[in-house]
């Protein structure tokens, strides 16, 4: 996972690493509750290395959508590989979400004032 | 210089304190001699004059140092140590010998000596081979009383463990014995259930409910991960949907489904989520209300096209607590079978060709479509196990609601009531594709089914359509490379 500051102060680019599964939600989770907390409440979450993804892989991207919603901020997934985002389609997870598919616009659209 | 010697006595006491010393010397005047250098340094001596007498004192009090000659009757000092050395706890052991032969060393150190001190000595000669012993005795105790408090600890923990395990075990039976069997229901439809946790306890629950005499109600639901938290998650969902705390009597899917979605929580912000169907069918007209919440959408196993059923579907539970969920309408008809399963079903994953997947799963249902429904399930729970290798990844939770093998004679089925929404958002009607059959068929079927069963159900059969199936993947794949290489 990396984490890359954006123009803007309270934004920020979260690369996701290959594999979000169960083993590894916890530690993902509390890496990005830490960015949030620590004042990074427009995030864009990119998904591009994402190779596979399960339903506790996905809680970690509803719980940042709930932290940053409830300070009034916002979060873009990147990019996501066809299997990821039929799991998003599947779950219906695609209505909540924005998802990008280019990484300017992404980031034009998190640091428009 | 008093003082530094003072220091080192002090040090030294301290150092062989409490320890005591075999002394095995056959000359008497030797014997007195080192017996009596070693008390003045303020030590608990005991002496032998042989070293068969030194095991028997031994055998009586055990010493933490043996300072042995090399020469005596009898058993010699090397033998000695070899004798004590084979012991669980053996003692330090210092050879005295008459000279300073390399031979004597090796073979001293070979039969298990630590140290060595060449006659004649003078006493702080020997008092510094003493504490060098001392150390390593010390040492050995530290490390002794630490092990067996390891040990102890190890014990507490196992035990804790185990508890822990039982508790689970128990856990998991009463999940078990929650969940609906395989039986008949009310007007002859049929319920058939198949039920795997990946670990002891399942984030999957499902239940089939008699609302009144023409209503059930049914559920399946799937909260992220596994284990105790999203276990007890379902558990709080299931109760919530036990028919004494929910509305089922409103008959209204949607309504039951927004309720319990306000009503979610997620004490620990970990953003977990759970998806589900629930719906309510008419046991005699065949007519299904359904909501899904995020979940995989059934599949309607009939006799020709067999199909996932394309439904509205909203966000799973947990995530949005104002979200007002709709309902889909559709008809079972006589010998349809509305299949409900969790992820866990087509997520499993194989080594080299990934996922089960949805249309591997339609596809199988397709194939099987002859199967009585608990024999489908069978089938279906083997071909999964033989993808993930029999190491089970994720709940696996299938249930199988049958319509009757016919309705009453005013099939009700072939002509859907409009329905009233209770929510707002367009329910739709999924007309059904009605095809009953006549009794000798459905006797003609039976046998066939009987025949089919025992070819499907053939654990080589499924390897080698599996294996088939595989086949084909690797073929797409090849041509798939060769393609790029030609773009490239």
């Amino acid at each position: 996972m990396k984490f890359s500051p954006l123009a803007l102060d309270n934004a920020c680019l979260i690369t996701l690493p290959k594999e979000m599964v169960m083993s590894q939600t916890p530690t993902l989770r509390a890496a990005i509750t830490r960015q949030i907390e620590a004042g990074s409440n427009k995030l864009i979450l990119d998904l591009h290395q994402v190779e596979y993804i399960d339903s506790s892989g996905l809680s970690i991207l509803v719980s940042a959508l709930k932290l940053t919603q409830k300070k009034a901020g916002e979060i873009i997934l990147l990019s996501p590989s066809a299997g990821v985002r039929a799991l998003i389609e599947l779950t219906r997870l695609h209505q909540i979400f924005t998802i990008y598919e280019d990484q300017t616009a992404a980031i034009e659209h998190i640091c428009e004032l | 210089m008093a003082r530094g010697m003072e220091g080192s006595v002090t040090s030294f006491q301290r150092q062989t304190a409490g320890l005591r010393v075999l002394v095995v010397e056959d000359t008497h005047s030797e014997r007195c001699f080192i017996t009596h250098l070693l008390e003045k340094m303020g030590l608990k001596v005991t002496s032998c004059s042989s070293a068969e007498e030194a095991i028997e004192s031994y055998r009586q009090q055990k010493a933490d140092i043996v300072i042995s000659d090399w020469r005596m009757p009898g058993m010699s000092g090397p033998e000695l140590c070899q004798y004590f050395k084979k012991l669980p706890f053996p003692p330090y052991m210092l050879l005295l010998t008459g000279n300073n032969l390399t031979s004597h060393t090796v073979t001293g150190i070979e039969s298990g000596a630590d140290d060595f001190l060449t006659k004649p000595f003078i006493p702080s000669i020997l008092k510094a081979r003493v504490l060098a012993g001392a150390r390593i005795v010390n040492m050995q105790h530290q490390l002794e009383n630490k092990n067996s408090e390891l040990n102890a600890s190890l014990i507490k923990e196992h035990a804790y463990l185990q508890q822990i395990q039982e508790d689970l075990n128990s856990a998991a039976k009463l999940q078990g014995s929650l969940l609906p069997t395989s039986s008949t229901l009310q007007n002859e439809w049929r319920l058939a259930t198949q039920f795997q946790p990946a670990q002891e306890l399942a984030g999957d629950i499902f239940q089939c409910l008699e609302i009144d005499d023409s209503h059930l109600g049914f559920y399946l639901l799937d909260v992220t991960g596994h284990g105790i938290a999203a276990s007890m998650q379902s558990f709080t969902l299931a109760q919530r949907l036990s028919s004494n705390s929910c509305d089922w009597a409103s008959l209204d899917p949607a309504l039951i489904v927004s309720q319990l979605n306000a009503d979610f929580e997620d004490p620990e912000h970990t953003g977990r989520f759970a998806t589900l169907v629930l719906g309510i069918v008419n046991t005699i007209s065949g007519r299904v209300k359904l909501t899904v919440a995020g979940h995989p959408l059934p599949i309607l196993l009939k006799e020709q096209g067999t199909a996932m059923m394309e439904l509205n579907s909203g966000i799973p539970l947990g995530i949005d607590n104002t979200y007002q969920y709709h309902y889909d309408t559709f008809f079972v008809s006589s010998q349809q079978h509305l299949i409900l399963y969790s992820d866990g079903l087509y997520e499993c994953r194989h080594p080299s060709f990934g996922e089960f997947g949805q249309q591997r799963l339609i596809n199988t249902c397709a194939n099987a479509n002859q199967l009585e429904p608990e024999s489908l399930l069978h089938y279906l729970a083997h071909a999964i196990d033989l993808w993930q290798q029999k190491e089970p990844q994720d709940d696996i939770s299938m249930m199988i609601l049958s319509a009757p093998d016919s309705f009453p004679s005013n099939n009700y089925s072939q002509r859907p009531t409009s329905c009233s929404t209770t929510t707002e958002g367009s329910n739709k009607d999924i007309l059904p594709n009605e095809n009953n059959r006549s009794a000798d068929e459905i006797v003609s079927m039976g046998d066939w089914q009987a025949l089919k069963y025992e070819a499907l159900i053939d654990s080589e059969l499924i390897e080698s359509e599996l294996i088939e199936s595989e086949l084909i993947e690797s073929e797409l794949l090849e041509s798939k490379q060769s393609e790029n290489q030609r773009v490239l």
